[in-house]
């Protein structure tokens, strides 16, 4: 805390306030056009200039701190005539038309302010129209550098740099082009220009926003805050969240950008029920009665069981809950799951088992706490691209990282060591670096002592796995995995987080187990900086299983033992035991015994494995309810009746992040045709089943109200209190800060947490004569999923097809050339893309994005289920390739 | 920012999408990416060697164009935009070819009270190209008009390629030093 | 590698140097050829004395000699050298240090040339300054960086610094005092810049050579994050005979508050160009007319820049000036980096400016606002004014321009674009107004520039 006087009223500032912090904190107006809270005080510009009394000259008041006894003057006649100067120097050779087209830019409203009138040209040369979303003009370049700075230290991307010196200095993007570049799309440069030299093409095309609402990023778990700018009930504009603890005032290009879908051309707007095989627009009252009838036609003549509901992913918390309690409540069914199944139900099951908790045990700002970082099986610059580029900026400041990764990621070409295992063989990996933790002695005996029993046993049956045996089975190297193993358990505290290349295998839940046992050896757990994090999937997959979107578990994601009596006596009703996963609904149906689905929010047919079984399967059903933005897949070819619903810019709730962090989502534009929200559709539908009472509610506020009394961890977080910021869970009480790190003392399993002995189980799918090559699929920057979102934003022009990378060698035997359309082809079935070869991937490996519907890839992947959870294999497929 | 080029400059800057002419060369050869490595390895952080490497493209290439700036960048694995904004910054770095003798004169004030305008004058006459203009024809010499080199008590001066400076260079001086050029007695402007 | 050697045109010399009342500390030898090795400066110039009178001491006594000598840094700022070295942290029982001396030899500032000959004639008297700096600030690595252009003096200090290795006196345990020392030679590309301290560290890391933001300054954030001290050659190289005589003795030199002996480099139109060495607080005109023959040309001399190019220039009223920092800071300019350059009367003063201010837009590191766009529009209105293109307002114009320039960039290049800049156009503001109504020069003497029309 520092006193000091500024323009003689007395201010004080706090710990690490610059002047210039202190001064606008005070309400004073100085300006600056090369500052940015994220970055570095640049000192360039020099308008922040101010007068300290006893300076002999001006300081630059955002590089010099705010000290005791300071005496300030930020707006003499002096200084401001020195700053028109300024002004006046940079107008010089601005573009004259320019503070017309965008008045609001932070330089032009400095040159309205002072009343300098800017005398350039615009230079045709300069400009840049490549990319879809961002216009670049240089002409108004004032060579503030903050895109330059912004790019590499906020992104790490390096696309702006600075070439030349003194009066031809100049900001350019290497590759000539941003489209040429490397650019990411993440749009920091044009957030933070305070010209019109970078500016989202939205903001030329559509005008300013009118007025700005402040939300969660509807696409990964990551859970960034951003600011939806609308004019005219439309988004013209998002920007991040400067002080969100999650993002940091950072997004990247889906969050950033991708919102074109909202009002995309092929959005459902209105209920459709499907009559004589064609879909026919109804009315509201016509399509919930159309559902309403077909659940309790099954219910009637096959029981509860024949039906299921699927929460989505993508919806709030209330919703989730809402989901399971309509399946439980007014459908009186056991069968309800959501798409975690499909990605990190192995995350929750094997941490829940290992300590108790299924969730994160720490927090994303750990990352920057930690004394090294393992990354295994994920790949965060493009699929938790904000949680990427904190690990980028930790590696690029000489943070010891380690990746374990199939592939050569954008992370594993700047890791310490980077640990390119076959696919399949994560578990003999993992035994080996514990095995290497305990034989050099490395392991942290004061933590195994304190918290973790038969530790013994467990460290006898790493002898299996020496990491010479290990490196053969794995592919990589036994010095590799030793220096892994010796950066992990040393350079403490260790950062793990944890993708979906460790839970889309036969053995997800017992790798997450082995993860939790790493840190368990190393004493990373309940410690700042350390800790095993899964990296969510999707916006709200933690809350919507959490909130019991789970056939064995309720709110809460409690065990049906525990919490099934407090739900009885909350609603006043019996309710089922445990239901089937929805792969099971899938293999019910198939076998006749299931019915009727509702599918909120998932495109099931698109995304489960081995699609050819999903076909058969649904082809089953007597109706099957969709609620969705879009015609989706599983609509197209099974849906019997369509209710749509709003994106999260039309509506209120609250999303749980992948550190466990409850956020307030908020309506930014009204919801678009006659689309409704998933709670106004779950409500409706649970009083037409007869629940009225139960399925009426003020608003999300309500629902969430509840949720709070079944489950504990939450009961401390009210909407009031999230209009301040997210909290983490648990958090008790309404006086309780929220949880950045579990297991701080003890484990929800007990004092003490418990090693296992664990042994490998080989795929059945590796590679053999009949099949020699090994298929694995993922994500890409720009698109999401099954792209039901991005394929209907210009992310389609950044990243427009599918491509299969093909090692050269592979290539070369297969007579494939770049871009050469390629049949893949497994037990399961077929599908075609192009090649793109790559020595990212290993030889014998295949790699593709499943982002396409008309590539269709998961009718090649194949049925291998996790025996814990039943999350598909979808990480190993044996295939064999041919040229079309 | 649209700078008017300042009118009396001999070094020619780049337009805004103007692209580096091209080298034969593409990347160092072993020997030189081991050296690049072996300077690295002396500095706590590789990005050091930003400024050696780029004198040894130079060496290498003839020039620090476009091609020597990805090979630096690739040698070290840094940003290409790194080495692009780093080459471009300093002077020394070539963009352009120059000639097989490239002689570079001071022009600064000590040097011009001394007679360096009619030096320069001399120079171009006698080479026959402009300063910054880019090789003579037959690839023999490029002039180029550059700041202070620290020979101010004895100008006005120039440099021949790497080499010692000539100082007090008369007309007969620079025939003598020409004359040298053409026997060989200078150190090599590149490899 | 055999090293190359060319013989040079420079005096070093003057009637008197030598004698007590004109001491050669720093020029011992110079013009010779042969005498930059090892055996020579031993064996001729007490080499390594001062070293091993050093390395007897603690570290925190060499600090206090230094200290006591009042020696003031020779690159320009002419900042206590003693004291700087005392900012940099030392080890404590939670932490130790890794610390850098670094050598600023890019010299640049034009006008100025000493920096330079001592590399070429006593390399291992910087070498023997290095290993007493770092030894008293405990810092284990040095780096010289120097001038790209410097290319044969590279290789010169690299032949001597292997010299000294061979010898025991660079490398583990310095005479078994247990000091370990490396020196790095690190060759600059261009960039008067490069000659500000925080500019010349991101230069050494292998960045644009632009100046940093301080604080953090050097001796708490330096280069490679490290605290770091940066010294001139020429302060660095005074310490070997400041350890050898004692820091009391060297204090009897020169002017209480400006100690020492400094190396003035003499150039432009003046009879005997060259060093000279002398004490400081020598007046300017003894220099001018008693050592060094005054004008070359036999017109008289009309202005003298006195401290390199930075410095605002002297006219006939200040030429009594005694040459220390406070007095000629005190006569409106700066003693700098002690290049004093030599105008006659037949020197049009348009182009003189014309031509400082052309340089320093050219080496402005472009990222201030200020500097970047003040230099650059400086350059353009002393243009057309030197090309019978000017117009009346331009020198109110120019006048006001600097007030937002000087005192107000990130660096001092701001300010020595404007030292110049003012003294010119107040000292001989005749000359620009006749450029402006006559479309002519009022002097038809000395052509500065190549390609000028007006002349």
């Amino acid at each position: 805390m520092a006193r000091l006087l500024i323009n003689d009223l007395p201010f004080h500032a706090t710990e690490g306030m610059s002047l210039l912090d202190a001064a606008r904190a005070a309400g004073l107006d100085v300006p600056s056009l090369c500052h940015d809270r994220r970055l570095d005080a640049a000192s360039a510009c020099r308008l922040c200039e101010v007068e300290v009394k006893g300076q002999e000259r001006p300081l630059c008041a955002c590089a010099t701190p705010a000290t005791e006894g300071m005496e300030v003057r930020t707006h003499t006649p002096e200084l401001e005539a020195y700053r028109r100067g300024v002004l006046e120097m940079l107008a010089r050779n601005y573009p004259a038309d320019a503070p017309a087209q965008i008045p609001e830019a932070p330089f032009h409203r400095l040159l309205a302010r002072y009343g300098v009138e800017p005398t350039g040209h615009r230079d045709p040369a300069k400009a840049d129209g490549t990319h879809p979303y961002m216009q670049v003009d240089l002409s108004q370049c004032i060579d503030c550098y903050r895109c330059v700075h912004i790019c590499a230290e906020v992104q790490g991307q390096f696309v702006w740099k600075v070439l030349e010196r003194g009066g031809r200095t100049r900001v350019e993007a290497t590759g000539g082009s941003l489209l040429q570049s490397e650019c990411v799309s993440c749009g920091a440069c044009a957030d933070t220009c305070p010209t019109g030299a970078i500016v989202d093409r939205s903001r030329l095309e559509l005008g300013p926003a009118a007025a700005w609402t402040r939300t969660v990023c509807p696409y990964c778990g990551t859970g960034c805050e951003m600011q939806v700018g609308v004019a005219g009930d439309r988004i013209v504009a998002v920007k991040p969240a400067l002080d969100s603890p999650v993002n940091h005032g950072h997004l990247c290009v889906k969050g950033r950008y991708g919102t074109g879908f909202v009002d995309a051309e092929d959005r459902v707007l209105h209920p459709m029920v499907r009559r004589d095989g064609e879909w026919v627009r109804v009315s509201w009252d016509e399509a919930l009665d159309a559902a309403v009838d077909l659940l309790r036609r099954v219910k009637a003549t096959h029981g509860p069981e024949a039906i299921g509901v699927l929460g989505s992913s993508r919806a709030t918390n209330e919703e989730g809950f809402l989901a399971q309690k309509l399946a439980r409540l007014a459908l009186g069914t056991g069968n309800v799951d959501c798409c975690a199944r499909v990605c990190h139900a192995p995350s929750a099951a094997g941490l829940g088992l290992a300590l108790g908790t299924g969730a994160a045990t720490n927090s994303f700002a750990d990352i920057e706490k930690a004394g090294s970082l393992l990354v295994f099986g994920a790949n965060p610059t493009e699929n938790h691209p904000i949680v990427g580029t904190r690990i980028k900026q930790r590696a690029l400041r000489g943070v010891p990282l380690v990746v374990v990764d199939p592939r050569r990621t954008e992370l594993a070409r700047m890791a310490t060591v980077h640990l390119a295992l076959k696919p399949g063989t994560n578990m003999p990996l993992l035994l080996a670096l514990a095995h290497v933790i305990v034989h050099e002695g490395l392991e942290d005996k004061a933590f195994i002592e304190a918290r973790t029993v038969d530790f013994e046993a467990f460290a006898q049956s790493l002898d299996a796995w020496p990491p010479e045996r290990a490196a053969e089975v794995c592919g990589v190297t036994a010095d590799d995995i030793r220096a892994a193993a010796r950066i992990y358990a040393t350079a403490k505290p260790s950062y793990m987080c944890h993708g979906l290349g460790v839970t889309e295998h036969i053995q997800g839940t017992e790798t997450v187990t082995g993860l939790a046992h790493l840190a368990m050896l190393t004493g990373n757990l309940g410690v700042e900086g350390g800790g095993v994090n899964p990296l969510r999937g999707q916006n709200n997959v933690q809350g919507t299983a959490q909130m019991g979107c789970e056939p064995k578990r309720m709110t809460g994601y409690q065990p049906m033992d525990k919490a099934l009596a407090a739900h009885e006596a909350r609603w006043g009703a019996k309710l089922p035991g445990p239901g089937l996963d929805v792969l099971q609904m899938v293999d019910a149906a198939r076998d006749g015994h299931f019915k009727a689905l509702v599918a909120i929010g998932y495109d099931v047919f698109l995304s489960n494995p081995d699609a050819a079984a999903s076909e058969a399967a649904l082809g089953n059903l007597e109706g099957l309810v969709v609620v969705d933005l879009f015609m989706n897949e599983t609509a197209r070819a099974f849906g019997t009746v369509f209710l749509p619903a709003c994106s999260s810019f039309e509506k209120e709730g609250t999303f749980m992040n992948g550190d466990r962090r409850v956020q307030r989502v908020r309506a930014a534009v009204k919801p678009r045709g006659e689309a409704r929200s998933d709670q106004d559709i779950l409500c409706a539908l649970g009083a037409r089943l007869g629940f009225a009472e139960a399925f009426t509610y003020a608003g999300p506020s309500e629902v969430w109200d509840e949720i709070r009394g079944l489950w504990s961890a939450v009961a401390g977080i009210s909407y009031a209190r999230l209009e301040e910021g997210g909290l983490q869970w648990p958090c008790p009480s309404e006086a309780h800060p929220g949880t950045a790190v579990l297991h701080t003392d003890a484990f929800p399993v007990g004092p003490r947490a418990a090693f296992r002995p664990q042994a490998w189980n080989p795929s059945s799918e590796f590679p053999d004569a009949r099949w020699p090559l090994q298929l694995n699929t993922g994500r890409s920057l720009f698109h999401f999923n099954a792209a039901t979102m991005t394929d209907r934003t210009d992310n389609a022009l950044l990243q427009p097809t599918d491509r299969l990378d093909v090692h050269p060698d592979d290539a070369l035997a297969h007579g494939l050339a770049d871009g050469d359309p390629v049949k893949v082809e497994s037990r399961h079935g077929t599908f075609t893309m192009k090649t793109h070869i790559t020595d990212q991937v290993r030889p014998g490996d295949l790699w593709c994005t499943f982002h396409s519907k008309g590539i269709f890839v998961n009718r090649a992947t194949g049925q291998g289920r996790d025996p814990v959870t039943h999350t598909p294999e979808y990480k190993v497929t044996a295939v064999t390739i041919s040229k079309v | 920012m649209n700078h008017p080029q300042p009118p009396e400059t001999s070094d020619k800057p780049l337009a805004t999408g103007e692209r580096l002419p091209k080298t034969e060369l593409k990347d160092f050869g072993p020997e030189a990416v081991k050296e690049i490595l072996a300077i690295a390895a002396k500095y706590p952080d590789k990005l050091a060697a930003t400024l050696p490497a780029l004198h040894i493209a130079q060496r290498d290439f003839g020039f620090v164009g476009l091609d020597a700036m990805k090979a630096v960048a690739k040698a070290l694995s840094i940003p290409e935009g790194h080495v692009f904004g780093v080459a471009s910054f300093y002077s020394m770095y070539q963009k352009h070819p120059v000639g097989r003798h490239h002689i570079q004169v001071c022009t600064n004030i000590s040097c011009a009270l001394r007679g360096a305008a009619k030096l320069l004058e001399k120079v171009s006459e006698r080479t026959g190209v402009e300063p910054g203009a880019g090789p003579s024809a037959d690839g023999e010499w490029s002039v180029e008009e550059v700041e202070c080199l620290a020979s101010c008590g004895s100008g006005p001066c120039l440099q021949v390629n790497h080499d010692i400076y000539d100082e007090d260079v008369d007309e007969a001086k620079l025939e003598s030093i020409l004359e040298g050029c053409k026997r060989g007695e200078y150190r090599a402007w590149a490899k | 590698m055999a090293i190359r050697t060319k013989p040079d045109h420079q005096r070093y010399t003057f009637e008197g140097f030598g004698s007590a009342k004109y001491p050669n500390l720093m020029l011992r030898g110079a013009g010779d050829l042969n005498n930059w090795p090892l055996a020579v400066y031993e064996s001729k110039h007490e080499g390594y004395a001062g070293m091993r009178k050093a390395l007897q001491m603690e570290p925190g006594a060499v600090i206090e000699d230094v200290k006591t000598s009042g020696i003031r840094g020779r690159g320009g700022a002419g900042f206590p050298a003693g004291l700087k070295w005392s900012f940099m942290p030392k080890d404590t029982a939670e932490r130790k240090f890794t610390r850098y001396l670094v050598i600023n030899a890019d010299e640049g500032e034009p006008g100025t040339f000493k920096d330079r000959a001592i590399l070429e004639y006593n390399p291992h008297q910087l070498i023997e300054g290095c290993i007493i700096a770092a030894y008293a600030m405990q810092a284990n690595t040095c780096y010289v960086y120097i001038r790209g252009e410097f290319l044969w003096l590279i290789e010169k200090l690299e032949a001597a610094i292997e010299e000294a290795k061979a010898k025991g006196y660079l490398g583990k345990d310095i005479l078994g005092s247990g000091f370990d020392l490396e020196i790095l030679v690190h060759r600059g590309a261009g960039a008067y810049i490069c000659g500000e301290e925080t500019a010349l560290l991101n230069s050494l890391e292998g960045r644009r050579g632009e100046p940093r933001v301080k604080p953090p300054f050097p001796a708490a954030k330096g280069v490679f994050g490290a605290p770091t001290t940066i010294n001139n050659v020429e302060t660095i190289a005074a310490v070997a005979p400041i350890l050898r005589m004692g820091g009391a003795e060297y204090a009897k030199l020169g002017t209480p508050k400006n100690t020492g002996t400094r190396v003035f480099c003499l150039s432009g139109h003046i009879k005997r160009p060259g060093l000279y060495e002398l004490p400081l607080g020598v007046p300017l005109d003894f220099i001018l007319n008693d050592l060094a023959g005054g004008s070359s040309t036999g017109k008289k001399i009309k202005a003298v820049i006195p401290g390199g190019a930075s410095a605002p220039v002297f006219s006939e009223k200040e030429f009594s000036t005694p040459m220390d920092f406070d007095a000629v800071r005190n006569a409106g300019s700066m003693a700098g980096s002690g290049g004093v350059i030599v105008l006659d009367e037949d020197t049009c003063m348009v182009q003189a400016c014309l031509r400082l201010i052309r340089f320093y837009a050219h080496e402005s590191c472009g990222q201030c606002t200020p500097c970047r766009e003040g230099c650059n529009w400086m350059e353009m209105i002393l243009h057309r004014i030197e090309h019978g293109q000017g117009r009346t307002e331009d020198l109110d114009l120019l006048a006001s321009m600097t007030p937002n320039i000087a005192g107000k960039t990130l660096c001092a290049l701001g300010d020595a674009a404007c030292g110049p800049m003012d003294s010119i156009l107040q000292k001989f503001r005749h000359e620009f107004v006749h450029h402006i109504e006559h479309k002519t020069c009022m002097v038809s003497g000395h052509r500065l520039l190549a390609h000028v029309g007006a002349h």
